[in-house]
C-alpha cells in the first residue's frame, strides 16, 4: 500500500542511529564531568537495616555516597509518574510513594540502595561491590 | 599503561591506555567512536558488537590489548561515504529499530552471519536468523523486524 490507512511510513530519525551518531546519555561527555553507579539489592524483598558508606567514601576519587535517607533529608520527593490521569471526579491519581533509592525496604533485586559519585566510572564502580550495606 | 596499535574503521589509531582498558572503552573513551554501546556490561545484550579482524566479538568482554594489532570495524566504518550499507539501509527500511540503541550490534551481527552464510553457501532463513541472534538483545522491537531486515538485507548483499 503507497498511501492512506496502512501505508508504509519510513522512519526520519533513522539516520543518526544507524549509523552510530546518536547521542545516548552515556554518549556525553563534559568537562570535569562525575560519574555515578549504584549499589543495588541482591534481595528480592527485604528491609535495609543499615548502610555502611564510610568505606566506599574513603576510597579514592570518590566525591559522594548518598543512600536513600540523604534524599529525604534534602527533600528530594519521590519519583513522579509520566501519565497521570484524573479520576471522573476530578480527583488526582493516587500514587504510592516511590524512591529514587530505597529508604528502609528494597522491593526487588535490583533495587537501588545508595549511589556512588565518582571522577571516573572506574573509580565509582568498585564501591558498589562489596560495600557495607547490610540488608 | 600499554601502548597499543590497531586499525579502526581503516584508519591507524595508537593511544597508551591503562592495562585493564576493555576494547569497548577504548573504542568510547578513548577514540570518542560512542556508536557502539555498553548495555549489560556481562557479554549477554550484543549492543557492543563489533569486528576484530572480520570476526564479530562483544567488545565489553574483550580487552583492547587483546586487539593490539587487528583490524576493528565499528558501526561509525560500514557505510561507504554517504552510501550506506545495505544492512542499514535495511534496517531502516523495515523500521528494524524504535529507540536504536541496540541496533549497532544488531547492524554488525547481521553483516557477520549474511557473510558467513553466503561464504558457506547456506540458506540464510528466518530461523537460522533467529538463532544467529541469540546474543543480541532488543527491547523495543521484539526481533520480528529485526529478522526482516537481515532477510531484506541479505538479498542485496
Amino acid at each position: 500500500m503507497s498511501e492512506g490507512i496502512g501505508a508504509r511510513v519510513k522512519r526520519k530519525e533513522d539516520r543518526r542511529f544507524i549509523t552510530g551518531k546518536g547521542r545516548y546519555t552515556d554518549d556525553i561527555r563534559s568537562e570535569n564531568q562525575a560519574y555515578a553507579a549504584f549499589v543495588r539489592s541482591p534481595h528480592a524483598h527485604a528491609k535495609v537495616i543499615s548502610v555502611d558508606t564510610a568505606a566506599a567514601e574513603a576510597m579514592d576519587g570518590v566525591i559522594a555516597v548518598l543512600t536513600g535517607p540523604d534524599l529525604v533529608g534534602d527533600g528530594i520527593g519521590n519519583l513522579i509518574c509520566g501519565w497521570a490521569v484524573s479520576s471522573k471526579d476530578g480527583s488526582g491519581m493516587k500514587m504510592g510513594p516511590w524512591s529514587a533509592l530505597a529508604t528502609d525496604k528494597v522491593r526487588y533485586v535490583g533495587d537501588a540502595v545508595a549511589v556512588v559519585i565518582a571522577d571516573s566510572v572506574a573509580q565509582a564502580q568498585p564501591c558498589c561491590r562489596g560495600g557495607g550495606c547490610v540488608v | 599503561m600499554v601502548k597499543l596499535t590497531m586499525t579502526v574503521n581503516g584508519k591507524a589509531v595508537s593511544r597508551d591506555v591503562p592495562d585493564n582498558t576493555l576494547l569497548v572503552e577504548f573504542l568510547r573513551e578513548h577514540l570518542r567512536l560512542t556508536g557502539t554501546h555498553v548495555g549489560c556490561d556481562t557479554s549477554q545484550c550484543g549492543a557492543c558488537t563489533v569486528h576484530v579482524d572480520g570476526q564479530t566479538m562483544k567488545s565489553c568482554t574483550m580487552l583492547a590489548a587483546s586487539a593490539d594489532g587487528c583490524a576493528v570495524t565499528t558501526i561509525e566504518g560500514i557505510a561507504n561515504g554517504k552510501d550506506l550499507h545495505p544492512m542499514q539501509v535495511a534496517f531502516n527500511e523495515n523500521h528494524g529499530l524504535q529507540c536504536g540503541f541496540c541496533t549497532p550490534g544488531m547492524i554488525m551481527t547481521g553483516i557477520d552471519m549474511v557473510g558467513r552464510y553466503k561464504a558457506e553457501g547456506r540458506a540464510l532463513t528466518a530461523e537460522a536468523i533467529r538463532h544467529e541472534l541469540e546474543g543480541n538483545i532488543c527491547r523495543c522491537t521484539g526481533y520480528h523486524n529485526i529478522v526482516k531486515s537481515i532477510e531484506d538485507a541479505a538479498a542485496r548483499m
